[in-house]
């Protein structure tokens, strides 16, 4: 099986937001960068496919020079190599200018199935895989929970999480790409074999000359999207601390909820 | 000159992070109160591979130098281990580890270096009752009897007996020589359990992740084959044992040092006793451990540097230890004890943790060697001052 992994490097979950006095985007100085969490799923599944099936796992990834640091993290979990697209016309994409760099590192590459996470947790925008799959011609099933690839490796079957905890049971002919959700399975820590041999592994990168695209189709001039402005949400007020006997507690909370909160 | 950690380090850095990650406070409160060994921990650690990280790639480990494991030690140190991690990083990859890497034969190395990238931890004897800071005292016997060594002495606080696969014995295999103090002292390797060997366990202040035992052998026998090195020529072997040992102990509580201060840090951030600014804005609160950070990081830097020093080969690196273990062991027992301070009657309560960091810490101003022994080290070999003793 050539197994892809899309992969993107994204602020530190616990990254304290600030945004830039022009409003334009957020201050990335002293940010710690790591492996989108949900592409972590999706390394981790990757590798037991291979595990299971045989073959190689090649991760691809469109981001800044310090984006191959994610990259060596994919491969000291134990990935094969790395395609990395990297050039400045890359900066600023949204999800539409993404999926079509990505979709240009790919189509040369012979692949079986593609893996990622379900989203970024930075733009949180749940959309790339699905304009992805669009521009290679191939199936995506989102949200996966559950995976089983065939034996012959020709289909696989999918579980997805659906409203109300309900789930779905999808069959899918491969190559397709498979958006990766949290219970898919645990993803391993890079271990320092690993992390020592990942040193060795190829990462090739691509720029604008290489992906055969032009100026104009990727980055912020081939994005769809353009955003105007960057605000965080007001700050939670404080909370209420009501008093008295439970009974009243009761109907002052019930008359709280529905007036001001409006939740009832 | 570089200060930055590369892309490996760092990642050994996350490695280390998350490992210790999952293993929060009440595991090591437990560890301690039961006076057990951290098993599920160290699992985790073998797992990873940063127990046999500075074994050679030969052999099954990692094959990365001192400089990298003590980075990691740091790393799980800080971020929440403390020096719980003390005895199989000491007891495998450098009782163990160095001994055997720089000193066995390859028939040694290929008997010994797998099974210590599989966890397997060595007890280290050199210290007796009367040979503490005294090495050169040391009085255990092996006599060669025709095939075998048969070892008969006494050692003292010996960390590991319990579940250690071999002990590493300092013994005399010639009478002291008052001229030449260390010549006729040689190192054995036997297997344990041994049927002539009998350990008693002590209680103890801290680090109690680790048991420490009396030992008493009484004609234990050793297959001649297991010398390390030559007979009676011990010297460079012993150091590239202590050596490694007190810079993983530094390292450790380096890092170790750095969590009590985090705790504290937080705590008085939180805590408001005096109208509505909280403790941590007090400058009698802060420079104290901002002192503490300081001598900390200095000490990081010299941790480093003796590690680098140590696996160059450098004879400069036994005086970059010994300055090392001294900084590091002197920081954080003043950052432990001032983030006890900082947290008043809290920090004295076990809940904290800061009590057993300060516990454990305590140690390394007397083991591996003591603080005082480090200090008349500096006065004589590089100050060149007379030996006072
Ligand atoms: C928990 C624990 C675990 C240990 N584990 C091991 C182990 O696994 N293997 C092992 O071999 N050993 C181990 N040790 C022993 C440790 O290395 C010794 O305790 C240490 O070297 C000090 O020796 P000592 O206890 O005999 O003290 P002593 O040497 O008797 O020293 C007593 C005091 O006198 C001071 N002193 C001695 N000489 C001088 C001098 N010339 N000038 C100024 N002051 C001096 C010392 O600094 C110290 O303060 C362990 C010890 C402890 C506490
Ligand atoms: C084992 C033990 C037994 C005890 N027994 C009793 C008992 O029987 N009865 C009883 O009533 N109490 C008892 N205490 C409580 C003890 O008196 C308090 O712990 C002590 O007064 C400190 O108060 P605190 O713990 O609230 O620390 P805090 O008052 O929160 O102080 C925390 C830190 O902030 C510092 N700090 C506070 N204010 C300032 C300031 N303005 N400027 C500079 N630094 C400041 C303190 O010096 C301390 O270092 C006991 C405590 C312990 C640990």
């Amino acid at each position: 099986m050539d197994i892809l992994v899309c992969m993107k490097q994204v602020p530190d979950t616990e990254t304290k937001i600030v945004i830039n006095p022009e409003g334009t985007g957020i201050v990335t100085d002293g940010i710690k960068y790591v492996m989108n969490p949900y592409d972590e799923f999706a390394v981790e599944e990757a590798l037991k496919i291979k595990e299971k099936m045989g073959g190689t796992v090649t991760i691809v990834s469109m981001g800044p020079q310090r984006a191959t640091e994610a990259i060596r993290t994919a491969l000291a979990m134990g990935a094969d190599k790395g395609v990395h697209l990297c050039d400045d016309a890359f900066e600023g994409a949204d999800s539409y200018s993404t999926a079509k760099a990505l979709a240009a590192a790919i189509k040369p590459l012979s692949y079986d199935i593609i893996l990622g996470g379900k989203q970024a947790v930075d733009h949180d925008n749940a959309q790339v895989y699905a304009a992805l799959a669009e521009l290679l011609d191939i199936s995506h099933v989102s949200i996966v929970t559950q995976l089983d690839v065939a034996e012959d490796g020709k289909s696989a079957v999918a579980q997805r999480e659906v409203e109300g905890g309900a789930r779905e049971v999808i069959e899918v002919s491969l190559p397709a790409f498979i958006a990766c959700q949290k219970g898919l399975n645990e993803p391993r820590y890079a271990s320092l074999p690993g992390i020592m041999k990942a040193k060795k592994k190829p990462i090739d990168v691509i720029d604008l000359a290489k992906s055969g695209l032009s100026a104009d189709e990727v980055g912020e001039k081939g994005a769809k999207l353009k955003i105007r402005k960057f605000f965080l949400p007001p700050e939670r007020e404080a909370g209420k601390i009501l008093e008295g006997e439970p009974e009243e507690l009761a109907t002052q909370l019930v008359k709280l909820l529905r007036e001001e909160a409006k939740a009832i | 000159m570089e200060f930055g950690y590369t892309d490996e380090q760092q990642m050994m850095r996350e490695l280390a992070a998350k490992i210790a990650g999952d293993f929060g406070e009440e595991y090591w409160q437990r560890i301690d109160e039961e006076h057990c060994h951290p098993r599920e921990f160290i699992d985790a650690l073998v797992a990873s591979g940063i127990v046999g990280m500075a074994i050679p790639e030969e052999y099954g480990g990692g094959g990365t130098g001192l400089l990298d494991l003590a980075i990691a030690a740091e790393a799980l140190a800080a971020n929440g281990v403390g020096m719980g991690a003390a005895g199989i990083l000491v007891g495998g990859p450098v009782f163990g580890g160095y001994l055997i890497s720089r000193h066995g034969t390859e028939a040694q190395k290929e008997k010994y270096l797998p099974g210590l990238v599989k966890g397997e931890v060595w007890a280290g004897a050199f210290t007796e009752p009367d040979a503490g800071s005294n090495v050169t005292n040391i009085s255990t016997r092996a006599e060669l009897k025709g095939d075998r060594y048969v070892v008969t002495g006494r050692k003292m606080f010996i960390s590991h007996m319990e579940e250690s696969t071999h002990i590493a014995l300092y013994v005399r295999t010639s009478p002291l020589d008052p001229a030449h103090k260390t010549r006729g002292l040689s190192i054995l390797v036997g297997d344990l359990p041994d049927p002539h060997v009998e350990a008693r366990p002590f209680k103890k202040l801290g680090s109690r992740f680790v048991d420490t035992h009396a030992v008493f052998i009484d004609g234990m026998e050793i297959p001649k084959e297991n010398i390390i090195g030559r007979e009676g020529h011990v010297l460079k072997a012993m150091f590239d044992v202590l050596n490694p040992e007190r810079i993983v102990v530094a390292a450790l509580a380096v890092g170790s040092g750095l969590l009590a201060i985090a705790k504290a840090v937080e705590f008085a951030n939180e805590r408001v006793i005096w109208g509505e600014r909280p403790i941590s804005s007090y400058q009698g609160l802060q420079f104290p451990l901002a002192e503490a950070k300081v001598m900390l990081e200095a000490a990081r830097l010299k941790v480093y540097e003796a590690a680098w020093l140590y696996d160059q080969g450098s004879p400069k690196c036994a005086m970059a230890t010994t300055m090392a273990k001294y900084a590091a062991s002197h920081g954080s027992i003043y950052a432990a004890d001032r983030a006890i301070q900082t947290m008043g009657g809290s920090g004295y309560m076990c809940e904290y943790g800061v009590e057993r960091l300060w516990r454990d810490l305590r140690l390394n101003a007397i083991a591996p060697v003591t603080n005082e022994m480090a200090l008349n080290t500096v006065a004589q070999y590089d100050l060149g001052m007379p030996r006072s003793y």
